[in-house]
């Protein structure tokens, strides 16, 4: 059983900027305690002589590339239209400084 | 007779309709897809309250398959012909809202199509509207949605699959001739199978992800799901291809998809991976795959046992290299740009108080666990060896194939619809049904989904085809052979409607 307490849990939604209750920190230590455990079966694992091949397709013979040259891009206003705060084409974010 | 087959009989439709014959006929000109289109509104409006396939329909739908219409008046070629498209909600659909099942994307409009949406447009397809799925695509159900669970029309008190349990659901019912969904572990195949109908995902790089919302990227891929093996064959042929948004995907020609449906299987040599075929399989899924083997035999296929060692590894390595790529993926999701925002305090508190408000349970416990597994002191225990792993199983079926068999034969879940709410309290059993899919993710090659008739208790039963990267068209051959040795009605509620009219 992989073990892992809550004060961990509490780390990982830190580096995750994620805000849990004490309800969730309690379900997830128990969860991810059972994923972990079960993950563990990585361990069995032969290890490999050369650096893992983790490339999805083999390299293409042609390889994808098309000129470098200016395309349009979205507008600013469209940029923004999705935004929760936006003020004279520019995001409006909380203070950072201050932190 | 109710409203409902006053309608069918006005249009002339059947109930249990085929979008090969539509399109056919759009093509002569004896339907209009103004009329299609304005059918499938009403027939979402009557079906899809008690399943919740659809999270929105396009506005503007009737206007737009008009002007398919007169594209087709113009001579245009429009190899999609009229057909209405549902689309899975994690593809943005310009000026049509895209939520991906999540409160964080709360009234979030694209300004632009993702490249698939595009193609289908201009292959002459009309998008009907936006499909529920897991929140971000991460689930195995259609449980996981803001939008509340989708329901299996073959049962409603069982789960549709997922995540692309919407596009499963719109064209098993036929509210839609024709679906897209995304696959990054399953998430076609594994509501294809559970819903009765034929889902692909093809090879990594053969559809342009642009556009579809990032969840896993190295594992992510865009493909169709519809009745018919050829339907599926001609969306895939319209949206596949490179793309200079997404440079990723492969510069090779796409092939001929539909004419390889009538090629046939004599010669061909079949894998039955051994794996594949052990606890906890169910035996009724198991002996239909077999059946579906000794099918394939039956029109000229040598079918031989083969062995793909490392697929024991296959779910662990999948579930750390998913979730550590959406822990990435999904650190756009700020409250800066898009979507919800909840303040108060500074610039991080509003990060993690719009994440704590936006995203649902799922999300939260696989960013936990993808952010573990990136984490300082974790990186190489964890990431690291599911990263070899990945390798290990990749090239399992790279020696496979390179071993003379052409594809794969094995089912796509070891156990059929489950219940709703049956496996939502306990992940790890949820992330386990995935047995089967995750390894053709991981390996990046194309894989399908094909209806094998039905079980004991009326429900349907999939099987899955594997095959060689960009070896789509050898999937389509013989999922065509599987498509006539098993012919799998519509569910109740469509038959009953092809009765009644």
């Amino acid at each position: 059983m992989t073990h892992i307490d809550e004060a961990e849990v509490r780390r990982i939604a830190r580096l995750a900027h994620l805000d849990l209750d004490d309800r969730e920190v309690r379900t997830l230590r128990d969860q991810l305690g059972a994923v972990l455990s079960y993950v563990a079966l990585l361990d069995d694992l032969p290890i490999l002589p050369e650096p893992a091949e983790t490339r999805a397709v083999p390299a293409d013979p042609a390889p994808v590339a098309h000129p470098d040259e200016p395309a349009p891009c979205l507008p600013v206003e469209e940029a923004l239209r999705n935004a929760p705060d936006a003020v004279a084409g520019w995001l409006r974010v909380p203070r950072t400084l201050a932190e | 007779v109710s409203e409902a087959v006053v309608a069918l009989e006005t249009m002339a439709l059947p109930a249990r309709w085929s979008a090969e014959t539509l399109r056919h006929d759009w093509g002569e000109g004896r339907l209009s897809a103004a009329d299609l289109a304005a059918e499938c509104r009403r027939r979402i409006a009557r079906g899809d309250g008690g399943l919740r396939a659809f999270v929105r329909v396009d506005p503007r739908l009737e206007e737009r398959a008009a002007a398919v219409d007169s594209r087709r008046a113009r001579g245009e070629p429009t190899p999609l012909g009229g057909l209405p498209v549902a689309v899975k909600d994690n593809l943005l659909t310009a000026g049509l809202e895209t939520s991906c099942g999540s409160r964080i994307l709360d009234g979030f409009v694209p300004p632009v199509d993702a490249t698939a949406v595009a193609r289908l447009r201009e292959a002459g397809a009309v998008v009907l509207g936006k499909t529920n799925l897991d929140e971000f695509a991460m689930g195995s159900s259609t449980e996981h949605s803001t939008h509340g669970a989708t329901r299996n029309p073959w049962d409603p008190e069982r789960v549709p699959g997922g995540s692309s349990g919407g596009s499963a659901v719109a064209v098993a019912a036929a509210m839609a001739p024709l679906a897209l969904g995304s696959d990054t572990g399953g998430s076609i195949r594994q509501p294809a199978a559970f819903c009765g109908v034929v889902g692909v995902k093809p090879t990594w790089g053969r559809v342009s992800r642009s556009g579809l919302v990032a969840f896993a990227s190295s594992l992510d891929q865009v493909g169709p799901l519809a009745r018919e093996v050829a339907s599926a064959a001609r969306l895939l042929q319209a949206i596949a291809g490179p793309d200079p948004l997404d440079a990723t995907a492969a510069a090779r020609p796409v092939e001929d998809y539909v004419a390889a449906c009538g090629r046939g299987v004599a010669g061909m040599r079949v894998g039955l991976p051994r794996e594949y075929f052990s606890p906890p399989l169910d035996p009724a899924i198991a002996e239909r795959v077999r059946a579906a083997a000794a099918a394939l035999e039956r029109e000229g296929a040598r079918v031989e046992e083969v062995s793909l060692p490392h697929t024991r590894y296959a779910v662990p390595a999948y579930y750390l290299v998913a979730t550590a790529e959406a822990s990435s993926n999904l650190a756009r999701y700020d409250g800066v740009r898009y979507g919800i925002r909840r303040g108060g305090g500074g610039l991080r508190e509003t990060y993690r108080r719009t994440r704590a408000a936006g995203f649902g349970p799922e999300v939260k416990r696989r960013l936990m666990l993808g952010t573990f597994a990136l984490s300082a002191g974790y990186h190489e225990r964890f990431y690291g060896r599911a990263q070899q792993a990945r390798a290990l199983v990749r090239r399992d079926f790279v020696e496979s194939f390179r071993g003379g068999v052409e594809l794969l034969l094995t089912p796509v879940s070891p156990v059929g619809p489950f219940r709703l709410g049956e496996k939502l309290e306990d992940p790890l059993a949820m992330y386990l049904t995935d047995v089967y899919t995750v390894t053709a993710n991981l390996a990046g090659v194309p894989a399908l989904a094909v209806p094998l008739g039905l079980d004991g208790h009326g429900l349907p039963i999939g099987g899955q085809l594997i095959g060689p990267h960009f070896g789509e068209a050898t999937l389509f051959r013989a999922a065509a052979v599987l498509e006539r040795a098993f012919p799998t009605p519509a569910p109740p509620c469509v038959e009953a409607g092809a009765r009644r009219a």
